[in-house]
């Protein structure tokens, strides 16, 4: 049988493998970032769980977040551009946090609330700052035995002036203004400082209630509920701080009905990347060691963290 | 001799491309099949139940596709390995053949890896919302992808030498759709259902330049076993 040619020459082929090849592998490193599309090919409605207490996880906190606030704002903006995801319930169980974190997540549901149809769906705790941030949404519904409430901000101040005292030691602080040092653990408090605290505290809270406001306009007994005690669910439906006690079902399908999506539209939960290892143990190197202070964390926080950790966290500052 | 080795090894080739030819046909309807099944976590007792006949028949199809693609992957390494054998043949057609054992072993040997990574990160996590090692993942594509492109080579190379034009055709685009495999697969659905169309629609090139190139040798006597030239 004859040979039209000799066909390919050893070279060519080299040639013509490798940068095959390389193209693939090239493709296959870029393609993944080059191409974005969204990740469900139906509308679907999305659950997003923010569970645990906001802060971000690039604080020195001692509030120990499980997952920082960004995660959950990444989440949130993913669901915003996502044109698939065409309702969103946002699962709670959260505590609260800082005040910085919970307003970063407030201003994102905001942002949510004006393209997605968005619900808030509480099962454990939906307390102070946690409340502030799912304010926005369209509808707040809880399971039986949530608490929700404790509207408010707080702040945990530690002083070791009179245990420093009695083991006879003295700190030395130099500072440019009489208030420079306000709020160090190692001088005792003066009327002045309490004030200044006051009025930091009732301004926080003063822009919370104004959101509470805004947002829950058929709220009974506002004194009461505005001097930050939780609540149970069925007495926070009564006082106008909840829609309704339900299941997570329930919220969904309701979810589903106001974005107008049949009853079988698909779920899908939308969860931060759990962080690796190494990430986890260095993370936990810089918190116990990071130059950290929670006596200037301002909390929207209930239950308050436990006096254990704080003054811990204050002894491992070094 | 040396034409009966040739005559069988394209025989087996070309068997081997009617069979990708079908399991791509095979992944395809799956693909439709799956994506309107539309089970998405946390899929209750009750939606599988119902479900139940749809997912044992893409069950049953994924069953059928991997066998397929068995005999198709079998048929390969005995053909190539014929026509390695085979003087007309050159030494190209004996790594060819090396390749189409060795690559795809090592990548889902490696992708095993990642599947065993990816199993304890959704029984952690419950899902898994991001691809696990990237980097790694690109590499084990890109080794299993290298198979094609290196038979895609050798097919080009025949085609050049003896000259079938359906032959030329489907190398080029068998060539083509390797690298759109690789550069889809960031895609979902959509652009896997056209990889495997172009996938079909080449193996099928290539089956019917292989059976004209077949019909050369056996008018040269090559299907004749002992046939000489």
């Amino acid at each position: 049988m004859e040979a039209k040619s000799k066909g390919l020459s050893s070279r060519s082929i080299a040639l013509l493998a490798s940068g095959l090849i390389g193209a693939a592998l090239l493709a296959s490193l870029v393609a993944p970032s080059l191409i974005k599309l969204p990740p469900f090919a139906h509308p679907c409605v999305a659950v997003i769980k923010i569970e645990g207490v906001l802060a971000s996880s690039q604080d020195y906190t001692f509030l120990t977040p499980q997952v920082g606030v960004e995660e959950y704002i990444k989440l949130l903006d993913k669901a915003r551009e996502d044109p698939h995801i065409k309702a969103v319930v946002l699962y709670v169980n959260s505590p609260g946090g800082t005040i910085w974190a919970s307003e970063d997540l407030y201003f994102k549901v905001i942002e949510l609330c004006k393209s997605k149809v968005t619900l808030a769906y509480v099962d454990g705790y939906c307390t102070s700052g946690a409340y502030m941030a799912i304010l926005p949404v369209k509808k707040i519904l809880t399971s039986n035995s949530s608490i929700i409430g404790s509207i408010g901000v707080c702040m945990v101040l530690v002083n070791f002036n009179g245990l420093l005292g009695k083991i006879g030691v003295k700190v030395l602080t130099f500072k440019s203004g009489r208030l420079k040092d306000i709020g160090s653990p190692f001088r005792n408090i003066t009327d002045e400082d309490r004030r200044i605290y006051e009025d930091l505290i009732k301004g926080l809270f003063r822009v919370f209630k104004e959101r509470v406001l805004k947002y829950r306009t058929n709220l009974v007994n506002k004194s009461e509920i505005f001097e930050g005690r939780p609540y149970t669910a069925y007495e926070a439906r009564r006082l106008g701080l909840i829609d309704g006690v339900t299941t997570l079902n329930y919220a969904i399908n309701l979810a589903k009905k106001m974005a107008g999506l049949p009853s079988n539209t698909p779920v899908e939960y939308l969860k931060p990347a759990r962080k690796g290892l190494l990430s986890t143990i260095l993370r936990s190197y810089i918190r116990l060691t990071g130059n950290y202070a929670p006596n200037i964390e301002i909390l929207a926080l209930w239950p308050p963290p436990s006096p254990t950790f704080t003054i811990l966290e204050l002894l491992t500052k070094g | 001799m040396a034409v009966k080795d040739f005559y069988k090894g394209i025989t087996k080739i070309r068997k081997a491309f009617l069979m990708q030819m079908f399991s791509y046909l095979i992944s395809l309807i799956t693909l439709l099949s799956l994506a309107n099944l539309r089970l998405t976590p946390p899929a209750n007792l009750e939606d599988i139940t119902s479900k139940l006949p749809y997912i044992a028949a893409i069950g049953l199809a994924l069953l059928t596709l991997f066998i397929v693609a068995l005999i198709s992957w079998i048929y390969k390494i005995m053909g190539w390995g014929d026509l390695c054998k085979s003087s007309l043949g050159r030494k190209f057609y004996c790594i060819v053949r090396i390749c189409i054992i060795a690559l795809p072993i090592i990548s889902f040997a490696l992708a095993i890896i990642i599947g065993v990574e990816a199993t304890f990160k959704a029984l952690i996590q419950g899902t898994v919302t991001q691809m696990v090692y990237p980097g790694f993942t690109s590499l084990v594509n890109t080794i299993f992808y290298s198979t094609f492109i290196i038979e895609g080579i050798a097919l080009l190379d025949l085609y050049l030498k003896y000259g079938p034009a359906y032959l030329g055709m489907g190398s080029i685009l068998y060539l083509i759709f390797t690298i759109i495999g690789v550069f889809l697969q960031g895609f979902r659905l959509h652009a896997t259902l056209i990889a495997n169309s172009i996938g079909c629609i080449s193996a099928l090139l290539i089956f019917l330049g292989l059976t004209t190139l077949r019909s050369k040798v056996i008018s040269l006597g090559g299907g004749n076993h002992g046939g000489k030239i």
